[in-house]
């Protein structure tokens, strides 16, 4: 009952009219709960109202019987009400069973009611149908209905058949047959609500299916509900965490999702279109404008651009794609990736490779990298150039490849060296492609270290010195030649001051005595003073003579030519001649004499000087020969004049070269001669020496010449 | 002055200078006996006592030496070196009677220990009054060793 009030009370729409009637179908079939369709309800209420429309009919038949005492119009009234019942219990029947039952019912009534109207309402042929039927009733109300509503039928039927006759023995037909009447209505109607119940039964099995399949439905339902709420969590989250500037407009261009970096760049702009933006300047949002329309037109905008950001100028991949489902477009998504770090850093590494360039391969530099076996890792252009081979056949390859074999091995020893002290070294080194020139090369060579501080490798950078050393050379020859000028020209100072101040001295002084003899009237004296006197100046006059030739030497030369050693010879003996056979001296001269290169004239000085020199300290040899010749000698030719005469002691051998100097002071000439061969030998890049074991034993003076500059050196590189 | 020669030793290749030198300290009578030689060799030989000059009596110590700077075989620089490195002969003054005002030679001279450096003059009376005074002083003023 609890149930039922709880239920009642859930469903209050059912009509106030009811209220009775449902009660009393409450309290009889426990079913008003069951009711809950509209058309269970329509259906109660057709019961309810057929079962007041019996009862009043009933009642009414009953009423007109007990007031008139004619039971025959109540009995009619009571067949027509049951006929009419029972087809309507077919009409509320829905099964098939019930409606048979009621059909059969209904045929008897109405065969009962003919029956009995036929024979003029005396007979008892109606109540031999509804004692016949009653305990069909019974059965049935047994069958379906509930005890209590077995219960109440019994006690009208036994009431109206047993108890009623008693009081009202007049009528005692008529109503026995009525409330017997009555008891088998109530059965049908039970039947039918019998009926129903069953029907409610089934709906119900049916509704608490449905109910327990809605429940599982609603559970999964609210299974997907969550997983749905996770699921959008999460892409809420990813959206949010998306590293770069993120977000969504809808179909009309109004933004609907911004992730953080949006919200942080542009403030909320969530339900805003484009022109409802101020974060930005007109002109740029201008250009939104026109980006959005493009997206929602169905392009995809994908481009890098330069924006201020947070006062900031960044570089920004800006991509801007439209968002489709099948046909439909719902909006479009727009994200700016910030890609300015990776565009300075690659603007770092242009900068820093431009370094290189500059550095590595502009520099007028050699530059390369070994590995620890030697072999080249790296090469630069210039590197490349001077061995005229392409990087990719140098890279590999080690020294051992590039260069003679003897460079190789001192490069390849450096290396080491390199290597083991990890320490970097300058060199001044010859460096030579195979086959091709060798150069001067200034070389820094300097160990590669990995990561682990472990040498791994060597660097080597090297340039060209071949004009610096060369100049060099040339510098310092010429310092060398220029201070051997200014020893001589200080010798030449001296030499000159002291021996042309010398016969100024003799004349000065004898001039003082010529004077003080003429006085004494000593005429001897005074002649020898005047002898004096003109020696002084005639050797005066002859050393400047001299001076004056030998400082012509280099100022005046001819042109350089090419002549034949023994035309020189020939040229120069013709001079001295008449010295030759005055002294009976034999010449000898040597055969396949050179070409030499020079200054004809002066060269022909040099011979006949020697020769001259020779003639002068013969002595007193008796087989005087003069020898002329070259030799060869470290692939030059040195040319000789080789005399038997007196010789020379060793310690005088450099002493006789020097201007005015004289070994023996009784000798003829003024010790010019030998000065100005060495100075002729020496303009013509020559040298010359002299050689002899002492007095006694004869002199030669040896002296090398050049040759014509191309002969020269073929000549050399022959001898080599 | 004890009676024994006074020595002058005159090293001078020109036979010329020589003469006059020699005049001049004849004429002031500066000295007993002038021994003049001709080259730096013969000097070297003549005070070492070597070759022609072994016998003393040939070579009599010199009270001074006029040594010329330029001279054959041994430059003059090189006989004064070679005195001034001997204990035998380093005592003996040297005067060093030159045409060379050079600077250079000088400093050498003076450098090897010269006792005095002295210029011929090219003036005649210049001349005879230097070898009055330099004849003077070496020989009647200047004290030596005694030996």
């Amino acid at each position: 009952m609890k149930n039922q009030n709880s239920s009642e009370e859930k469903r209050p729409a059912i009509g106030r009219g009811l209220s009775v009637f449902k009660r009393i179908n409450v309290w009889l079939f426990k079913s008003s709960s069951r009711i809950t369709e509209a058309g269970e309800r329509k259906h109660a209420e057709l019961i309810a109202r057929l079962t007041l429309f019996f009862s009043i009919l009933i009642l009414t038949g009953l009423i007109v019987s007990a007031s008139r005492s004619d039971s025959n119009v109540a009995a009619t009234l009571t067949l027509a009400a049951l006929s009419v019942a029972s087809l309507s219990g077919y009409g509320i029947s829905r099964t098939h069973r019930y409606q048979v039952s009621g059909i059969i019912i209904a045929g008897i009534w109405i065969v009962a009611t003919i029956t009995y109207a036929y024979s003029g309402w005396t007979t008892n042929g109606p109540l031999f149908a509804l004692v016949l039927l009653l305990p069909f009733g019974f059965i049935l109300g047994t069958a379906m209905l509930s005890t209590k509503s077995l219960a109440v039928i019994v006690i009208i039927g036994l009431t109206s058949v047993f108890i009623l006759p008693i009081f009202y023995p007049e009528i005692g037909r008529p109503i026995f047959t009525s409330a017997g009447t009555l008891s088998c209505m109530g059965g049908l109607a039970l039947i039918a609500q019998r009926h129903r119940d069953v029907v409610e039964r089934e709906r119900l099995r049916e509704l608490t299916k449905k109910n327990v399949d809605l429940q599982t439905l609603q559970a999964s339902l609210e299974l997907a509900n969550q997983r749905l709420h996770k699921d959008e969590t999460f892409l809420k989250a990813i959206i949010n965490n998306i590293p770069f500037d993120l977000w969504v407009c809808d179909a009309n261009g109004r933004y609907f999702i911004q992730n953080a970096i949006s919200l942080n760049l542009a403030g909320d702009l969530t339900g805003k279109t484009v022109d409802e933006l101020d974060f930005a300047p007109p002109e740029q949002l201008l250009e939104y404008k026109a980006k959005h329309q493009r997206v929602l037109s169905g392009e995809t905008i994908r481009e890098e651009i330069q924006e201020m950001l947070k006062g900031e100028e960044r570089s920004l991949l800006s991509i801007q794609t439209p968002v489709r489902d099948g046909d439909d477009l719902l909006g479009f998504v727009g994200m700016q990736i910030d890609l300015t770090d990776i565009r300075r850093a690659e603007k770092s590494l242009k900068e820093s490779e431009a370094l290189y360039q500059s550095l590595v391969e502009v520099m007028p530099m050699s530059v390369c990298r070994k590995d620890l076996d030697g072999r080249f890792t790296f090469v630069n252009k210039r590197f490349c150039e001077g061995f005229n081979l392409p990087e990719a056949e140098i890279l590999g390859k080690t020294d051992f490849d590039l260069h003679p074999g003897e460079l190789a091995e001192k490069y390849q020893k450096d290396d080491l060296l390199v290597i083991t002290s990890g320490q970097t070294i300058e060199i001044m080194e010859e460096h030579q492609p195979i086959d091709g020139k060798r150069i001067h090369v200034q070389v820094f060579k300097s160990p590669i270290f990995d990561a682990h501080g472990q040498v791994s490798g060597i660097q080597v950078v090297f340039w060209d010195t071949s004009e610096r050393v060369l100049a060099e050379e040339k510098r310092n020859k010429l310092v060398d030649e220029l201070e051997a000028k200014n020893e001589e020209l200080e010798r030449f100072t001296y030499t000159v001051s002291h021996d042309l101040k010398s016969p100024l001295i003799t004349i000065g002084g004898f001039l003082g005595y010529l004077e003080e003899n003429a006085k004494k009237g000593d005429t001897e004296k005074v002649k020898e003073d005047i002898q004096r006197i003109n020696n002084a100046a005639s050797k005066m006059q002859r050393l400047l003579d001299e001076l004056l030739e030998l400082s012509r030497i280099g100022r005046l030369m001819n042109p350089p030519e090419e002549v034949p050693f023994d035309e020189i010879v020939r040229e120069a003996l013709e001079h001295v001649e008449g010295q030759l056979s005055e002294g009976k001296i034999e010449v000898q001269v040597g055969s396949d004499l050179p070409a030499v290169y020079g200054d004809h004239i002066r060269l022909v000085e040099v011979v006949q000087n020697l020769v001259d020199n020779s003639i002068k300290f013969m002595g007193n040899q008796p087989h005087p020969i003069i020898r002329i010749g070259a030799r060869k000698q470290d692939g030059k030719y040195v040319f000789f004049v080789k005399d038997n005469g007196i010789g020379i002691e060793p310690q005088y051998h450099d002493k006789i070269f020097e201007l005015f100097d004289k070994l023996d002071p009784n000798s003829k000439g003024t010790g010019i001669g030998l000065a100005l061969v060495k100075r002729i030998v020496n303009i013509h890049e020559g040298e010359i020496w002299v050689e002899s074991q002492g007095i006694g034993t004869g002199a030669t003076f040896n002296f090398t010449l050049p040759r014509k500059p191309n002969t020269d050196e073929l000549e050399a590189s022959n001898d080599g | 002055m004890t009676g024994e020669p006074v020595v002058a030793l005159l090293v001078e290749d020109n036979d010329d200078h020589a003469e006059l030198v020699m005049r001049q300290m004849a004429d002031h009578r500066i000295a007993n006996k002038v021994v003049r030689l001709a080259d730096g060799q013969e000097a070297l030989d003549y005070l070492f006592r070597k070759g022609i000059f072994e016998d003393s009596e040939v070579s009599p110590r010199p009270h001074v030496i006029f040594l010329d700077l330029r001279l054959p075989k041994v430059d003059g620089l090189d006989v004064l070196k070679v005195l001034k490195d001997s204990d035998e002969v380093r005592d003996i003054p040297v005067v060093v009677l030159t045409t060379s005002e050079g600077e250079r030679d000088v400093t050498k001279a003076y450098l090897n220990h010269a006792n005095s450096y002295v210029v011929k003059p090219v003036d005649y009376h210049k001349f005879r009054d230097l070898m009055d005074n330099l004849g003077f002083y070496w020989m009647s003023w200047n004290t030596t060793i005694k030996k």
